[in-house]
């Protein structure tokens, strides 16, 4: 009787199974309870942002105008913004310290919105500010600042690279300078002198008085210090200057030309060409003990040399092989090899701060181009082409390029033009008159 | 004697012979009618499933099972095991409650860390202090996260039990009716006991059969002719599928639309998995939560325009109201990386 019947050892092992079955009905619903899946795409239109109107009093109504007005350009500029009018604006923001009204701000398609006060004190102002996320109400900057009134719009581009770094995760560009070649009179005559600005295009100021010609000029990584060329004297020679002082000195003594210059990642030397009879070569000069070390031997134009952000390579021009291109070496010059390979003349390569592209001006078709290559001369790409480009500089954050643009005509004439990495967004720097040979600094802070 | 001996073998061996030339006829003709029988088993898996379909199904009587299922219990010491198995199952069957990791950490530090990290005028400037309103919006924001989340925590829960709960009374009204008529009483709530002796004679039974019988084919041509999904059968894996995919094309497409890419995140390779609850009226339920979180600029401003695009697109009331199982849960994974024009 106690012997286990083969049918109930059937029936147990039928239970096992019957649960099992169970069970994996169980998991099979769970799966099907949760959606999973990917967004593969989404807008790439500039961000809606809304600057409301900086809080001031107490004398502080102007710096608080220039404040709002710097960041609302700067934002816009850049292609990634689109700060809404302010005269659709539903909550009128009078208590910097409240919350503000976020359904009034999601009303007008803001997704984001900037909030501020200035007040005055003893002679100086006192800047706070927010940045809001609408649709998650988060804070997600707030500083205050207390200068002189003449650094407010300082102030709005430091308050730009915030906001610009908090929502794009990139770092800003705004509290910048650049230093170019403002040219003035007719095309046979044309003064150039030396100038340096903000980088939208303000406090213009000349550095030169505009009686020596001046070409490429190229901000130390101190950004207080800057190389060019200038036909001084007789010959052309490259030039050191400190930006504050103004005080000059010439880079070396060579009995030939020196031009194209470019201080090292260090800002401890200065890499440039050397004329040698109707051929120019590449040398680098150490600032501290005058050493100068030659990098090219090669009977051709081999110029416009560019450090890599580490200092380890130079990519620069030749035309050893027939027609201007893109050389890359190493910063003991060994292993030159060339890089660019499409139809045309490369020239005036230059590395991105971020080391991952190399910049150029591409002359073919009877058009002037900028692109991006990759440093080992892939994924070229032209961001803008027309009838004269030259000359890119990088923005600090490597996402803009700043070049400059000749117009045909007799009142024709360069202006200064900065492009997006991605080939849109093509800005005219707004300055009067005419300028070339932009140079963009580091970041000043 | 030895007369009566022969006789005796006579007459038994006459008798061995009769019985094998005549015993075995009848019991040939027995086998033909139980296949007759076998069709009128499947005819009682047929009303069963008429009465699963029935969407006022009635409740059965439950007081003789209990009585039958007691003492089937007390004779069965395996119950408990399989009482336990049970349980286990049905653990593994409850949704997972939502004890979404809160990575709120992320969010309360970005709001200490940013007056600190901005300081750019240190040098230049020397009167740059932080905002101290900042801190104290940032912990009043951060405590009203908490109290969100502990709504959202008791409100998940009780959700859950729900579900539990009419997940249970699903099943077991399904096994109830299936076993129908005379097996019928020894089903209902104590299903949840799984007696083993009561299994046994249920997988031995014909009507267990004809119940499994019946749930193969509650798909196919058969009950397709009956025209109406049965009740509490309606989860069929190949029909949900498809189901779950057009809710997922219906949510991207719509969360694209609110979607702002961070520029540098389009080449950057970020991808941002998000995991957001949604309540019934398709509004969240809730803050998304991001689940693979790198302390990265980037990272975070690709991370906080998703969260942001998914907040800003609500509510998803176009998902279908009757299967809102499929969509209460979801994770979305934020891909720019094909964006990149260039």
């Amino acid at each position: 009787m106690m012997m286990t019947h083969p049918m109930t050892l059937f029936r147990f092992w039928r239970f096992p199974i019957f649960a099992i079955v169970l069970a994996m009905a169980a998991i099979g619903a769970q799966k099907a309870e949760a959606v999973e899946g990917t967004v593969t795409g989404g807008r790439v239109d500039p961000l809606p942002i809304a600057i409301s109107p900086f809080i001031s009093g107490g004398g502080a109504e102007e710096s608080g105008g220039t404040i709002g007005e710097v960041i609302t350009n700067n934002l816009g500029r850049s292609g990634y913004f689109a700060p809404l009018d302010p005269a659709s604006f539903i909550e009128q923001i009078a208590d910097f310290g409240q919350q503000p009204r976020f359904a009034d701000w999601r009303q007008i398609q803001a997704k984001a919105l900037v909030t501020g006060q200035v007040s005055a004190e003893g002679g100086k102002i006192r800047v706070a500010f927010r940045l809001w996320d609408v649709n998650t109400q988060q804070q997600l900057a707030a500083q205050q600042f207390t200068t002189i009134p003449k650094n407010a719009r300082r102030i709005g581009h430091i308050i730009s690279d915030i906001i610009y770094k908090s929502l794009t995760g990139i770092d800003g560009y705004f509290d910048t300078r650049i230093v170019f070649v403002a040219e003035e009179g007719p095309k046979s005559r044309r003064v150039k002198k030396l100038s340096i600005m903000d980088q939208d295009g303000y406090n213009i100021r000349a550095l030169t008085d505009g009686r020596d010609l001046v070409l490429t000029p190229r901000f130390s990584p101190t950004t207080n210090e800057i190389t060019y060329m200038s036909f001084g004297s007789d010959t052309p020679r490259v030039y050191l200057m400190n930006i504050d002082t103004r005080q000059r000195e010439i880079v070396g003594e060579f009995p030939n030309m020196s031009f194209s210059p470019r201080f090292s990642p260090d800002g401890q030397r200065v890499i440039m060409s050397l004329q040698d009879g109707g051929n120019a070569n590449i040398y680098e000069l150490d600032l501290r003990s005058r050493h100068l070390r030659q990098l090219t031997n090669v009977p051709a134009i081999n110029t416009a040399p560019s450090y890599s952000p580490d200092g380890s390579r130079v990519a620069f021009e030749s035309d050893r092989g027939g027609t201007q291109q893109i050389y890359v070496m190493n910063v003991d010059g060994s292993n030159q090899n060339r890089i660019s390979f499409g139809n045309g003349r490369y020239s005036t390569p230059v590395w991105s701060p971020d080391g991952r592209y190399i910049a150029f001006t591409k002359q073919g078709g009877g058009k002037f181009a900028i692109g991006v290559m990759a440093p080992d001369g892939s994924g070229e790409r032209i961001l803008t082409e027309g009838y004269h480009n030259e000359g890119p500089t990088w923005a600090p954050n490597s996402r803009v390029l700043m070049f400059f643009r000749d117009t045909q005509g007799e009142s024709g004439g360069p202006q200064l033009w900065s492009v997006d990495i991605t080939g849109y967004n093509e800005q005219r720097v707004p300055i009067q008159g005419f300028a070339s040979d932009p140079a963009w600094s580091p970041k000043l802070n | 004697m030895r007369w009566s001996l022969a006789t005796s073998l006579g007459i038994h061996a006459a008798i061995l012979i009769a019985a094998l030339v005549v015993l075995p006829n009848p019991s040939p003709h027995d086998v033909k009618p139980m296949e007759a029988i076998q069709v009128d088993i499947s005819k009682i898996g047929d009303m069963t499933k008429k009465m699963a379909m029935a969407t006022d199904a009635p409740e059965k009587v439950e007081k003789p099972t209990s009585k039958k299922a007691a003492e089937q219990k007390k004779a069965d010491p395996t119950a408990k095991i399989a009482k336990e198995e049970k349980k286990a199952a049905k653990e593994a069957k409850a949704p997972p409650p939502p004890e979404k990791t809160p990575e709120p950490p992320k969010e309360e530090k970005k709001a200490e860390d940013k007056p600190l990290e901005a300081d750019p005028l240190k040098d230049l400037i020397k009167d740059t202090v932080t905002d101290p309103d900042a801190e104290a919006l940032a912990l009043k924001k951060a405590e009203e996260k908490k109290k969100a989340e502990a709504k959202k925590k008791a409100d998940e829960k009780k959700k859950a039990d729900e579900k539990k709960k009419a997940e249970e009374k699903k099943k077991a009204e399904a096994k109830k009716l299936a076993e129908e008529k005379k097996k019928a009483d020894a089903k209902k709530k104590k299903q949840q006991k799984l007696d083993v002796a009561k299994l046994e004679d249920l997988l031995n039974s014909d009507a267990l059969l004809d119940k499994e019988n019946d749930e193969k084919t509650t798909t196919s041509s058969e009950a397709a002719t009956d025209g109406s999904p049965t009740k509490g059968q309606a989860n069929l894996q190949g029909d949900d599928s498809e189901l779950v995919g057009t809710i997922l094309d219906g949510l991207v497409s719509r969360v694209k639309e609110c979607w702002t890419v961070p520029p540098g995140a389009r080449e950057a390779g970020i991808i941002v998995r998000i995991h957001f609850v949604l309540n019934q009226d398709g509004s969240l339920d809730g803050n998304p939560s991001v689940e693979n979180y790198q302390a990265d600029q980037l990272f975070d401003a690709t991370a906080r325009s998703a969260v942001a695009a998914l907040i800003e697109c609500q509510a998803y009331s176009f998902l279908p109201a009757d299967r809102y199982d499929l969509w209460r849960d979801n994770t979305l994974d934020f891909d720019p990386r094909q964006m990149f024009q260039g």
